[in-house]
């Protein structure tokens, strides 16, 4: 039944005014240095590249609506969003992502055919098994964890999951542990 | 001092504590074996977890390098934003805006073309839009219902999908694209000044899929969200076909070379079901769920050639006008002048967007030929 939704026409009322004539220069610039930042970070967080892509736009659609001279750090501005965005993303949209990924990303590296992919291809086994470990955390759990990897600070990841900063060092002391238990329980059962 | 907990000794171990805190926290280690093998633990899951993260990070960083393009190609005369990503952009969102009416409702919005030789499927098909109007709270209330009452649905458990035919995507000359696509392809007999059509359009091939229903596991869901009406037995295994549309993109550039307005052309995505499903008995246990909100099922129920017609979901700034005696769909970015319409004449969707102003736009919207 879900599949119908498929069917939902290749059009998109969403506007994005970020790419237009009229952009300003400043804008723009900010825009090509930090838009493949934002991606790649989002992509983490989701294991997703293609939502990361929307959600990147969503941030800089943002800064847009609020105006670049009213952002101090628009850098810093834009990853906040970002990870805010990806935190409501996951757990809005949970399930609906869990379907999909079953269904269309399987396994999103297999479309990796660049030559300096060859040493990931070794991991690939190993790659499944992590992205299918993350994908069995809670939206809090997998972000925490992510957030301390990417090198973030207990105040900038409490601020993105709304917990106190003194909840943030059990948090990730359990999402570690549920990571690793999601991790074995695959690889026992061959996953 | 009692020993501290697991969520202190991780803040110590990220050094997230205060010079005296540490002191002491170091000290206690020192004199409590409990808690010294419960830091090495730590640290070794530590290790454990971003040796494995890493691994992680470094594919996805491969991933999207090979997929996000750089920003000058982004801003190239013919650089389009990511194009193999636009249709899957547009599904995305619209899903994201909709996921819950989508799943629920989205059989609603094709219909059977009754003229069909073979009497063997029932084909949907869209024919116009309509919009109804869902209020965002709405909307998490019947994704919430959705969570909490079945826990996770996993889409494999309600049926089994195969993708016959990925959608490809492909830049050609406008005379090449007429020849991909099954439709004739408009082009605006005015093009306000200063603009012009790019020199390569974007075709999107088309895709097919198959979807089939396991109807016993689908109608315990629906059970389960407590509707009455189930799906009818008959669908047990039998295909749906899904048909993702072929279409093009047309660019049309600023003298300096930044892009203005994109008209797309896309024939009608079509599913068409096994003909022994009656698409009312269909639509009758999708109406049924008790977790529409009763605004969103009369909508919905109200539509009367729902066959034919495509539901938007009405958010704010959304207008309805009249395109060539057609009802299009007119909206307009959030504090901005980038706008996008919206309408389907003769099975085909048409979209334009971009930075223009809406008389003017109507003008070339009203001009395709």
């Amino acid at each position: 039944m879900a599949l119908i939704s498929l069917n939902m026409p290749a059009v998109s009322l969403k506007t994005m005014p970020i790419y237009g004539g009229n952009m300003d220069i400043q804008f723009q610039n900010i825009y090509s240095e930090m838009f493949p930042k934002l991606v790649r970070q989002a992509a983490f967080l989701l294991g997703d590249p293609a939502a990361a892509e929307d959600l990147a736009q969503e941030a800089f659609l943002r800064l847009h609506g609020v105006g670049l001279d009213t952002v101090e750090n628009p850098a810093g501005w834009l990853a906040k969003v970002t990870n805010n965005l990806c935190f409501s993303y996951l757990r809005k949209e949970s399930s609906r992502r869990k379907r999909e990924e079953i269904v269309c990303q399987q396994d999103i590296f297999a479309s990796l055919n660049v030559p300096s992919a060859e040493k990931l291809a070794l991991h690939r086994e190993e790659l499944q098994l992590v992205q299918k470990a993350l994908g069995q955390l809670q939206p809090r759990d997998r972000l925490v964890l992510l957030m301390k990897f990417s090198g973030y600070s207990y105040d900038e990841i409490a601020a993105t999951v709304e917990i106190n900063r003194s909840s943030v060092g059990t948090i990730l002391a359990r999402a570690r542990e549920r990571f690793k238990r999601e991790y074995q329980l695959l690889l026992i059962k061959g996953v | 001092m009692t020993c501290p907990d697991k969520g202190t000794w991780q803040a110590y171990l990220d050094n997230e504590v205060s010079a005296t805190e540490k002191d002491k926290l170091r000290e206690h280690a020192a004199s409590c074996p409990q808690c010294l093998t419960m830091l090495t633990r730590m640290s070794e899951l530590a290790d454990w977890s971003a040796n494995r993260l890493a691994i992680y990070q470094s594919a996805i960083d491969q991933v999207v390098g090979s997929t996000v393009h750089q920003p000058g190609q982004r801003n190239s005369i013919n650089g389009e934003l990511k194009g193999g990503s636009w249709m899957k952009r547009g599904i995305k969102k619209w899903t994201a805006a909709a996921a819950s009416v989508a799943i629920l409702a989205g059989a609603l919005t094709f219909a059977p073309v009754q003229q069909a030789v073979a009497d063997f499927l029932s084909v949907f098909r869209v024919q116009q839009v309509q919009t109804i109007k869902v209020n965002p709270s709405e909307m998490e209330q019947m994704a919430k219902a959705i969570e909490s009452q079945v826990g996770e649905v996993d889409l494999q458990q309600f049926g089994k999908v195969e993708v016959t035919k990925q959608p490809k995507v492909v830049k050609v000359s406008l005379a090449e694209a007429q020849g991909q696509v099954p439709f004739k392809l408009k082009q605006p007999t005015f093009v306000p000044a200063n603009y012009t059509l790019a020199n390569q359009v974007t075709v999107h091939q088309d895709g097919d899929a198959s979807f089939r229903l396991n109807v016993d596991k689908s109608n315990a869901l629906l059970k389960s969200l407590g509707a009455k009406n189930m799906l009818p037995e008959e669908l047990q295994g039998k295909a749906f076909h899904i048909h993702m549309p072929a279409g093009v993109h047309m660019q049309f550039m600023l003298q300096n070379g930044n892009r203005g307005f994109t008209l797309s052309q896309f024939s009608s995505p079509e599913v068409t079901v096994p003909t022994e499903v009656d698409p009312q008995t269909l639509r009758a246990a999708l109406l049924d769920l008790p977790i529409l909100p009763n605004d969103l099922r009369t909508q919905l129920a109200n539509i009367e050639d729902w066959q034919h017609t495509l539901v938007i979901p009405e958010t704010e700034g959304l207008e309805k006008i009249n395109i060539a005696g057609h009802e299009a769909i007119f909206a307009r970015g959030r504090g901005s002048d980038y706008i996008s319409m919206l309408w389907v004449d003769n099975g085909i969707i048409y979209q334009l967007r971009g930075l223009i102003d809406r008389g003017t736009a109507i003008k070339v919207a009203e001009s395709l030929q």
